[in-house]
C-alpha cells in the first residue's frame, strides 16, 4: 500500500511538471482510453480508484498548469513564524485559531 | 432556564445507568415546558452519535443536537488539561444557566467526566440509590436518575430551579473600569449618543475615541483621544465600543476592529457607503463575497458595482468582528434575520435611542458586560488565556496545539447564514459536457442566483481519500463570469444545520469519503446526493466492465451515509426505494427518498455557440425531408444503432427521411461508430455530429421533423424537454420515466428491432403527415430555476417521496 501511494504521489508530481517524461506516455494512454474499449477497462479502473489523478490528467490533455498553491504569507498574514505542513489542508477558522494559540502575546489574541 | 444535557456517558456504555439517563434526557427534550434544552455529544465516541441524534429527532431541532469536538488523549495531562479547558469552553460559549451530566459513574472519581466552570451550574446525575462514593466538588448538583425518567426529570429540574435561585446574577461593573467609545465624531448635544455616553460615566471610565480629536463638542463627561491613543493602550482596556455609521468617516473602524475586537453599536444596517466610497473595486468585490457569496459577486456582474453596493447590505465583516452587536432599532434585527436567515440577530441588543433615554444607558451597560464577560468572543479570549496559563506548547506544528485548533474551531458556534454546499466534485475535475454536467451547472447557478432565505450557496469537491472536500471558488469564479478577486480553493467549513447536497456524480470519490460523509452528519450538516438513475446495476451490460461494481460500492455508500436520495422523476425514486429496501444499509435514522424534474434551459446554462462549416448542408437537407434528431453520447443503452437500422429498412423501402446524431463516442459501441464513419448516406441523409454547440443544438431541435428517443433506459431525458421547448414533435421508447415526463405529448413504441422501430416510424410519419402526431408544444416543462427550487423543496421542505426506515439494531 505504501508502494501504492508513493507510486501516486510521484505520478501526480509528475503530472504537475511541465516537460515531464511521464507525459508523452500518459498523452497516448488517454488518447487509447477515448477511443479504445479495451483500453478504457483497463484505464478506467485505475481513475476510478485514484480520482485525484483525473485533474492532472485533465490539465494534461488540455495543455494547463498545475493551479499554484497560495504561500504560506498569502494564508496567513502578518505571522512569519513556522506553520505545521498540514496547515493549508485545515479550514480557515482552524488556522485563525492555531494562530491565535501560536501568538507571543496570546493574552490578547487579535492584537 | 436554558440547560445543556452532556450525553457522553450515554455514548460509552450500554448499561442500566446510560439506558436510565438516555431516558430522562429524553424525557426533558419531550417535554421542555419554557426551558430551552441543547443535548451534547462528545465527538471521541462517534460510533453513537447517529443513534442519539435518530433518538431526539423530532424533539429538538438540528442545530441545538450538538457534538463537542475534542483532540484524541494522548495520555499526557497537559493535554488532558487542554481536553477539559476546550470543553468547558463549548459549553459555556452555548450560554447555559446549567449543563446537565447524565449518567455519571463515580468508579474513576467524582469528577469524572463532569466539567466546570463560574458561567454555569453543573449537575451530575447518578444512579438512583446509588449516591456517590466520594462527595462531588463543591457546587456540583447531583440528581438521582432511576427506571421513571419522568420522576427524575421533574427532581432535576426543582434541583436546577432551587439552585438558580440562589446563585448571584451577573452584577454591574466593578470599579468603574475603562471603556472605549470609538466614534466617527464627536457626538453634539442633540445626538442621542451624547447623553447616553454621559450616563454611561455612571459605570465606566469613558474615553471617546476620535480620528480628529481636536474637533470635539462640548458637554461631554469623557476624556477624549486619539486613535493612535488607542492602538497604544488598546491591550489595557477590556470594554471597546465601536459606534459603526453609514459613511466614509468611519472606514478607519474597520481596521481598529480587526485589531481590536469591540462591541458594534450599529447606527446604519447597510455600511455599504463604507465598502463602496474606499477603494477600488476588489475591495467591493470581496465585500458582496463576505457578505453574499456568490450570489452578491453575480449580482455585482449583472447590475453594477453601485447598484450592487445599494442593493446589499455590506456589513458582515463587521458583524464578524464584533464581540457583540447592539442594533439602534428592532427593524435592524427584522433586517439582519431577512439578509442573513433565523438566527442572525439572536445575541444582539436592540436599544431605541432617543426613545428609551432612561432605560437606554443601564440596558447599554448589561449589554456592554455580557458582550464583554459572557459572549461566545468573550468565552474565545477566556480559553486562549487559560491554556496559554496551563503551559499549553506554543509551536503551531505540535500536534497537541495542531488538535487543539481543530477541536476549538469546529466547536464555535453556527453564525447565520448556513451554508448549502453543492458538490461538485467530478466537474471541477472534468467537464465531460454529458447531460450531468448541464445538470450541474444549471442547478448551481439558479441556486447561485436565487439561493434559498438564510442560506449561502457554495460549491464544492473532494478528491476522494478522505481527503477534506474544498469550496469549488475557482470553478465556481469562472462559472459565473466573475474577475478580478481570488478566492483560496480552502477546506470547507462544517456547521450544525448545514446542508451538503450532492448533485453530481463522483462514484469513486465519494465511495472513498465514506469517513468524511459520517464526520460531516456527526456534526449535524445534512447530506443528500443526486441518483440520476440506477442504470449501471439495471442494464449492466450496457456498460463498461466493472461499472456495476463500483456503481453498487457508491449507492451503497451514499444509501448508508446520506439523510436523503433524490431522483430526477417520480419512477426513478420508486425503483430506487424498491433496491434500496432490498439492499437496507446499517444505520439507526430512516432514508428519505424524492424526486425533482429536472429544467431545460439552454440560455440558463451557460450556452456555447458556435455552428460547424458543414451545418449549412444539414439544415439543407432537413428542409427538404423529414428529419430525426437523436441526442446522447454514443453508448449501447441509447440504440443508436437500433435507430440507424430502422432508418436503413426505412431508406430501402424507399423512404425519404434523414436521421442526425448528435453525441460524441462513447464506450461499446465500436462497431457502430465504424458503421457510422464509412456509411454511404452520410452527410446526405444521415449525419453525425460528435460535437454540437448549445447554439448548434437549438438550431437543430428548431429545424428538424422530430426527436427520436429510442434509449432502453434513461434517469431523465433532458433532450425531450428541449424538444418540446422547440415544439418538436417526440417519439420516445415506451418507458415509465418518458411517459411521466410527456404525459400524451409524445408518439410512444416498444420493441427492440430493427423493424418495430421501422414500424413505428412508418406510423408515426402517417400520422404526422395527417397532422395527427401528438403534439410536443403542451408538453409541461419547467425552468432551471423552478427545478432548483423543486429540490431545495425535497432537501429543506422535507418533502418525499418515500421513508426507508433505518434499523437501530443494525448498527
Amino acid at each position: 500500500m505504501q508502494l501504492t501511494t508513493q507510486l501516486l504521489q510521484r505520478m501526480t508530481s509528475a503530472l504537475k511538471v511541465p516537460g515531464a517524461a511521464v507525459r508523452t506516455g500518459l498523452k497516448g494512454w488517454l488518447r487509447l482510453a477515448k477511443n479504445s474499449g479495451l483500453a478504457r477497462r483497463m484505464v478506467l479502473p485505475v481513475l476510478y480508484r485514484y480520482p485525484q489523478l483525473w485533474g492532472p490528467l485533465r490539465r494534461l490533455a488540455e495543455g494547463e498548469t498545475a493551479p499554484v498553491a497560495l504561500s504560506a504569507a498569502a494564508l496567513a498574514p502578518g505571522w512569519s513564524g513556522p506553520l505545521p505542513a498540514e496547515f493549508a489542508s485545515m479550514p480557515v477558522s482552524a488556522r485563525k485559531v492555531l494562530l491565535d494559540l501560536a501568538r507571543a502575546d496570546r493574552a490578547a489574541p487579535a492584537e | 432556564m436554558r440547560i445543556a444535557i452532556d450525553l457522553h456517558a450515554c455514548q460509552q456504555a450500554d448499561t442500566a445507568l446510560a439506558r436510565d439517563s438516555l431516558a430522562t434526557a429524553l424525557h426533558l427534550a419531550a417535554n421542555p415546558g419554557e426551558h430551552t434544552l441543547w443535548i451534547a455529544m462528545s465527538g471521541q465516541f462517534p460510533r453513537a452519535i447517529e443513534g442519539l441524534r435518530a433518538a431526539f429527532a423530532g424533539l429538538l431541532p438540528a442545530e441545538r443536537m450538538l457534538t463537542c469536538a475534542l483532540p484524541a488523549p494522548d495520555g499526557t495531562p497537559r493535554l488532558q488539561c487542554m481536553i477539559d479547558l476546550i470543553r468547558e469552553n463549548f459549553f459555556a460559549s452555548l450560554g447555559p444557566d446549567v449543563v446537565f451530566i447524565p449518567g455519571v459513574s463515580d468508579e474513576d472519581g467524582p469528577a469524572s467526566g463532569t466539567v466546570r466552570s463560574p458561567h454555569f451550574l453543573t449537575a451530575i446525575g447518578v444512579a438512583a440509590g446509588a449516591g456517590v462514593r466520594e462527595p462531588p466538588a463543591p457546587g456540583t448538583l447531583v440528581v438521582e436518575v432511576g427506571a421513571d425518567p419522568a420522576a427524575a426529570a421533574q427532581q432535576a429540574l426543582r434541583t436546577f430551579d432551587l439552585a438558580l435561585r440562589c446563585t448571584p446574577q451577573p452584577a454591574a461593573p466593578v470599579g468603574r473600569p475603562a471603556l472605549a467609545w470609538i466614534a466617527a465624531q464627536a457626538p453634539d448635544g442633540a445626538d442621542a449618543h451624547a447623553c447616553l455616553i454621559a450616563q454611561l460615566a455612571a459605570w465606566y471610565e469613558v474615553v471617546l475615541i476620535l480620528p480628529e480629536p481636536a474637533a470635539t463638542g462640548g458637554g461631554l463627561r469623557c476624556t477624549i483621544r486619539s486613535v493612535d491613543w488607542f492602538e497604544r493602550h488598546a491591550g489595557s482596556i477590556e470594554r471597546i465600543v465601536y459606534s459603526v455609521g453609514n459613511t466614509l468617516r468611519h472606514l478607519f473602524m474597520i481596521a481598529l476592529l480587526a485589531r481590536h475586537p469591540g462591541v458594534v453599536f450599529l447606527r446604519d444596517f447597510f455600511l455599504g457607503a463604507i465598502v463602496d466610497g474606499a477603494g477600488p473595486a476588489p475591495a467591493l468585490r470581496q465585500a458582496l463575497f463576505d457578505a453574499h457569496g456568490f450570489t452578491g459577486l453575480a449580482a455585482e456582474l449583472a447590475s453594477g458595482p453601485a447598484a450592487a453596493a445599494n442593493a446589499y447590505p455590506l456589513n458582515k465583516t463587521v458583524l464578524d468582528l464584533a464581540t457583540g452587536v447592539m442594533a439602534e432599532s428592532p427593524t435592524m434585527l427584522a433586517q439582519a434575520e431577512a439578509w442573513y436567515g433565523r438566527g442572525a440577530a439572536d445575541r444582539w441588543r436592540c436599544l431605541r435611542l432617543p426613545h428609551d433615554e432612561q432605560t437606554s444607558a443601564p440596558a447599554c451597560c448589561e449589554a456592554i458586560e455580557a458582550f464583554t464577560q459572557r459572549s461566545p468572543a468573550a468565552h474565545y479570549r477566556a480559553l486562549l488565556q487559560a491554556l496559554r496559563s496551563s503551559g499549553s506548547p506554543r509551536d503551531p506544528r505540535h500536534p497537541q496545539l495542531l488538535a487543539a485548533a481543530r477541536a476549538i474551531a469546529a466547536n464555535q458556534p453556527a453564525a447565520a447564514p448556513r451554508q448549502l454546499l453543492v458538490d461538485v466534485s467530478a466537474m471541477v475535475q472534468l467537464d465531460a459536457k454529458t447531460g450531468i454536467s448541464r445538470v450541474v451547472r444549471s442547478i448551481l447557478r439558479a441556486l447561485i442566483a436565487a439561493p434559498p432565505h438564510g442560506y449561502r450557496v457554495e460549491a464544492v469537491y473532494g478528491d476522494g481519500g478522505n481527503r477534506p472536500y474544498r469550496y469549488a471558488r475557482t470553478f465556481t469564479l469562472a462559472l459565473i463570469g466573475a474577475a478580478g478577486i481570488e478566492l483560496e480553493d480552502a477546506p470547507i467549513e462544517q456547521r450544525p444545520g448545514d446542508i451538503f447536497v450532492g448533485v453530481d456524480v463522483a462514484a469513486s470519490i465519494t465511495t472513498q469519503n465514506a469517513a468524511l460523509l459520517s464526520e460531516m452528519r456527526n456534526r449535524g450538516v445534512q447530506v443528500f446526493f443526486v441518483v440520476h438513475d440506477i442504470l449501471p446495476l439495471l442494464l449492466p451490460d450496457m456498460f463498461a466492465y466493472g461499472t456495476d461494481t463500483y456503481f453498487r460500492k457508491y449507492l451503497e455508500t451514499i444509501a448508508r451515509h446520506a439523510d436523503g436520495l433524490l431522483c430526477t422523476t417520480r419512477a426513478g425514486a420508486d425503483t430506487l426505494s424498491q433496491w434500496v429496501m432490498a439492499h437496507p444499509a446499517p444505520r439507526a435514522t430512516p432514508l428519505h427518498i424524492g424526486h425533482f424534474h429536472l429544467g431545460a434551459d439552454l440560455a440558463a446554462s451557460a450556452p456555447s455557440t458556435g455552428l460547424p462549416a458543414d451545418a449549412a448542408r444539414l439544415f439543407a437537407a432537413a428542409a427538404q425531408a423529414p428529419t430525426l434528431l437523436m441526442v446522447g453520447t454514443l453508448e449501447p443503452r441509447k440504440a443508436q444503432a437500433q435507430a440507424l437500422a430502422a432508418v436503413e429498412l426505412l431508406w430501402s423501402g424507399g423512404v425519404d427521411i434523414n436521421l442526425v446524431i448528435v453525441g460524441k463516442a462513447g464506450w461499446m459501441v465500436e462497431p457502430l461508430i465504424r458503421k457510422l464513419k464509412r456509411h454511404a448516406r452520410l452527410d446526405r441523409q444521415l449525419f453525425w455530429l460528435t460535437e454540437a454547440s448549445d447554439e448548434m443544438l437549438a438550431r437543430l431541435y428548431g429545424s428538424c421533423t422530430a426527436l427520436l428517443a429510442p434509449s432502453l433506459g434513461e434517469g431523465f431525458g433532458l433532450p425531450l424537454i428541449e424538444a418540446a421547448q422547440y415544439g418538436l414533435p417526440i417519439i420516445a421508447r415506451k418507458l415509465p420515466v418518458f411517459e411521466e415526463i410527456c404525459g400524451s405529448h409524445a408518439f410512444y413504441f416498444e420493441g427492440e428491432t430493427a423493424q418495430e422501430l421501422a414500424a413505428a416510424l412508418r406510423a408515426w410519419l402517417a400520422l404526422s403527415g395527417a397532422g395527427q402526431a401528438p403534439s410536443a408544444s403542451g408538453l409541461p416543462w419547467l425552468s432551471w430555476s423552478e427545478s432548483a427550487r423543486r429540490l431545495l423543496n425535497c432537501v429543506i421542505g422535507q418533502h418525499w417521496d418515500h421513508h426507508v426506515p433505518g434499523s437501530p439494531g443494525g448498527l
